[in-house]
């Protein structure tokens, strides 16, 4: 009893440190400093993955996949990116992979079963709106969903989205601005979506987010 | 005796030098609203992720116990690297229970 409160004494001291830092301690042989890693980031790589694969198992396996690459790459991390850049891109770099082998056993990706859960009452008419973007934002090409994802829904800056998807600056910043406009030119056509987009200031928002790519 | 230059004789500093100082020639870049907080989800990026929230419901423990099978996982390629007698010294990424649920073998 002494010696678990002791480690997890330990473990609240390593959780601290920033994620270089417990790169460099799992290195040295620390394995507990890397399951501090997994805590801190597998809640955005789980959202990144259910993104591009649609169903909980798959997106999970991404997860997986991605950390145990990560772990047995983690001496090829040089600490020029991000822990976090590094950590997603392989996770981008998986899901591309599996999307394509997906692709070619000639499965309907659109076939495949949603992980939705019970829809709270509040969120329904929210719900199929979001459903309705989120079907345009499905339809958009890998390079710009991919792109849009990580600076909408991740936060992430263009230097990071660049590292990720492993092109220039100004290509993952061109990626961004053609999937805003694309979605813009799908939705100006809803008639579901015109009350709501003009309500919420929706337009104002994309064109927010084109001036920062632009910028 | 070396004559001083100044260098107000390149034009571009002219220019400048006799700009009023209530005028900066460098207009600042008008910075993007800040993005929208508010708890009631009305833009397209908060609704999305609510719909996230909504799709993904993995239950209150579902990371803890994701969590552990990573680790544990990690833990069976520590004990297969090195253990001298495993076959191959790489571990498969491969997750075996999915995969012989979800493509069972055909005869």
């Amino acid at each position: 009893m002494a010696e678990r409160a002791k480690k997890t004494e330990n473990l609240k001291a390593f959780e601290v440190l920033s994620d270089v830092e417990l790169v460099e301690f799992t290195k040295n042989g620390h394995k507990s400093c890397f399951s501090i890693l997994v805590r801190r980031h597998q809640k955005g790589l789980l959202r990144l993955s259910f993104r591009f694969m649609k169903d909980l198992d798959s997106a999970e396996d991404i997860v997986q996949e991605s950390f145990i690459k990560a772990y047995e790459r983690l001496g090829t991390f040089e600490g020029r990116a991000s822990f976090k850049s590094w950590l997603f891109q392989i996770a981008v770099n998986t899901a591309k992979n599996r999307l394509r082998s997906r692709r070619e056993r000639k499965v309907d990706i659109d076939e495949l079963p949603l992980a939705v859960g019970p829809i709270a009452e509040n969120t329904l008419v929210h719900g199929a709106i979001a459903k309705l973007i989120q079907k345009h934002v499905d339809d958009l090409p890998l390079k710009q969903k991919t792109a849009l994802v990580l600076r909408v829904y991740e936060d992430l800056s263009f230097k990071e989205i660049a590292e990720i998807m492993e092109c220039p600056y100004d290509t993952a910043k061109a990626n961004y601005r053609h999937a805003l406009m694309k979605l813009k030119e799908e939705l100006q056509d809803q008639a579901d979506l015109r009350h709501w987009t003009e309500e919420s200031g929706f337009y104002t928002e994309l064109h927010q987010y084109g001036v920062e790519a632009e910028s | 005796m070396k004559k001083h230059v100044s260098n107000l004789s390149r034009p571009s500093l002219r220019k400048r030098a006799a700009a009023p100082l209530s005028s900066p020639q460098i207009e600042p870049k008008p910075k993007p609203a800040p993005r929208s907080t508010g708890s009631s989800a009305t833009s397209p990026r908060e609704i999305l992720r609510e719909l996230d929230l909504v799709q993904l419901d993995p239950g209150p423990d579902y990371f803890n116990r994701l969590h552990d099978r990573i680790m544990s996982r990690i833990d069976k390629i520590e004990q297969k690297n090195s253990d001298p007698s495993a076959p191959s010294k790489k571990c498969s990424t491969v997750n075996t229970e999915k995969v012989l649920t979800e493509h069972p073998v055909v005869n």
